[in-house]
């Protein structure tokens, strides 16, 4: 079967679900706002000012971190869903009786997340355009694609981590409120935890940074953070950095994550009965 | 043809071992019934040949027309009938022709076929036992499946949901489809299957048509004004198949050429004064619990 067949077959299966549709309509109503209560607080030092927020090259950091707590809590929950719900439904195993193979059922709930993530970029990309559009008040073509770091394609690769990861929970752990427990429990607790009073304390330096969700987390850094730790080493500070991975590092990490963590699913899932 | 060979399976769950080195053959337009008690091993093993679930040891090979994954050619119901809650009759039909590369058109009249039609548009969570069941056959169907393979597909209906299902069975298994049909109740499946498996703990105890199977054996019930009398003459007479029931009713089991007339002659001869004599053909129930008891 087909790849574009298969994410066909998903799209007809989510499109009547009302969760589903809830969760893609906030994730369309939230990406291009949230940024907006900015507003409201910008001329407090020492956050940015408005023009550092919604004009070119800084919209697209401001909407990329916003977008990133956004796609954690809305996208990955729907990765996460979407395969523990199947396995409450038993509508897994009635795929596979009905006569998908394996790997197609596999592919296709691969290939459907890649759909949604490029869909989530190119939303991201066109609230940043049209942001920066109304509020910089240079001419569009010089600023409007100065796109610092490649920004879309780290906000690609962050989507496609948040989604593959909770597709990677939901395969391994199956239970729905247990599924959900362990992939917000790791993300916000657990490899916080690990990472800064297991490893760092431990081994100390720089390697406690390179946990999965820490690398996914640094493709979209918080600004202030990013330009705090830049501030701190021009100051002669050589640790204002340490909790944060360089972009080009982020950018490479991350797609091996990716491939781990659905390989990894896919390895128990082919494995185990159903 | 042989449609379907399992060789030697066996499926382990931990320490539990569901099947023991399984082996059957099923022919092209058989309609074989998978007997046994329940926690017998009959649902691992039809979730084993329609690949759900993994084998311990052993192998099983479908012999099925053109290429592809082989459950594009079968049509299955596991347990109970599984669909996507929030979607309709027809949508989650929709939904398992694309998987099978199917046209949509013919879904009105497999809907028809179960008599679903009228309530197409209702979602499925809304569905009684019998409806979501009678869509599950409508699902099987879709693909014009060269083998139907069941897994009591009555449990848990009514009287009337049961006809129902056993009358659609029934008018698949003429139009000669290969159907595989898992159940405990055993009238349900001497009136429908032409060859069984008997199935327990795990082993297969006999396999064979169902002809074969209940052999050439009747049951004739007697009862007297003196039971130990005529207990007594029948051991004399070297009828060794007794059973007295808990209802005072002792059961003979006779050849079927064994004449009646015949036996009535032993017991006028011995003066034995009956008051009941009941000549009815073995059950495949019958059948069924002495092979079980037996093992």
């Amino acid at each position: 079967m087909a790849l574009l067949q298969g994410i066909a077959i998903e799209i007809s299966k989510w499109k009547h679900n009302a969760l589903f549709r809830l969760l893609m309509l906030s994730y369309l109503i939230l990406t291009p706002t949230v940024i907006f209560t900015g507003k409201m607080i910008s001329d407090i030092p020492p956050l940015p000012s408005t023009q550092t927020m919604f004009s070119f090259p800084g919209v697209w950091h401001f909407q990329g971190y916003i977008g990133s707590w956004i796609v954690f809590f809305i996208l990955g929950y729907f990765a996460v869903y979407m395969i523990t719900s199947e396995v409450e439904w038993k509508t897994q195993r009635q795929s596979i009786l009905h006569g998908l193979t394996r790997k197609n059922y596999f592919s296709n709930k691969v290939g459907f997340i890649t759909l949604l993530s490029s869909l989530a970029t190119i939303w991201y990309s066109l609230s940043c355009i049209l942001i920066g559009a109304f509020h910089d008040s240079t001419s569009l073509d010089s600023t409007a694609f100065y796109v610092t770091d490649f920004a879309p394609l780290r906000y690609f690769l962050m989507v496609m981590s948040y989604m593959s990861f909770g597709l990677f929970i939901g395969f391994i752990v199956k239970k729905s409120g247990l599924s959900m427990f362990t992939y917000f429990g790791y993300i916000i607790f657990l490899e916080p935890l690990l990472r800064w009073s297991f490893h760092y304390r431990i081994f100390g330096g720089n390697s406690h940074n390179y946990y999965p969700m820490n690398v996914v987390e640094d493709l979209m850094p918080n600004p202030l953070y990013k330009v705090a730790a830049e501030m701190g080493i021009e100051l002669g500070d050589s640790n204002s950095a340490i909790g944060l991975l360089k972009t080009f590092e982020t950018v490479l990490i991350s797609p091996a994550y990716v491939c781990v963590f659905i390989l990894t699913a896919w390895f128990v899932f082919k494995r185990n009965d159903l | 043809m042989t449609i379907l060979d399992i060789e030697n399976i066996t499926k382990n769950y931990g320490s539990i071992r569901a099947l023991q080195s399984v082996s059957l053959t099923i022919e092209a337009g058989q309609i074989f019934g998978l007997l046994g008690p329940n926690g017998s091993g009959k649902t691992t093993m039809l979730g084993i040949i329609a690949g759900i679930i993994k084998t311990t040891e052993g192998k099983y090979r479908w012999n099925l027309s053109g290429k592809g994954f082989h459950n594009l050619k079968l049509g299955v119901i596991l347990e109970t009938p599984n669909f996507y809650p929030y979607m309709n009759a027809e949508q989650n039909l929709q939904l398992v022709c694309a998987i099978k590369q199917y046209p949509t058109e013919k879904i009105d009249s497999l809907l028809e076929l179960v008599k679903l039609k009228e309530r197409k548009h209702s979602r499925f969570s809304s569905y009684s036992l019998g409806m979501r069941q009678r869509l599950a056959i409508a699902a099987a169907m879709i693909g014009d499946p060269e083998v139907l393979i069941f897994d009591e597909p009555t449990n848990g209906l009514d009287p009337e949901g049961i006809a129902e299902i056993r009358s659609i069975i029934q008018r698949i298994a003429k139009s000669g489809k290969t159907v595989i049909l898992a159940s405990h109740i055993l009238n349900e499946v001497e009136k429908v299957c032409t060859h069984v498996g008997i199935i327990k703990s795990g082993k297969v105890l006999a396999t064979g048509p169902v002809g074969q199977i209940l052999g050439n054996k009747d049951v004739l019930e007697i009862s007297s004004t003196d039971n130990v009398n005529l207990l007594k003459l029948l051991h004399e007479h070297q009828f060794t198949d007794i059973n007295t029931r808990d209802d005072g009713i002792i059961e003979l089991l006779v050849e079927t050429n064994t004449s009646s007339i015949e036996i009535s002659k032993v017991l006028y001869e011995g003066e034995v004064l009956i008051t009941h004599f009941v000549r009815k053909r073995r059950s495949l129930e019958d059948e069924f619990l002495e092979i079980t008891k037996n093992n």
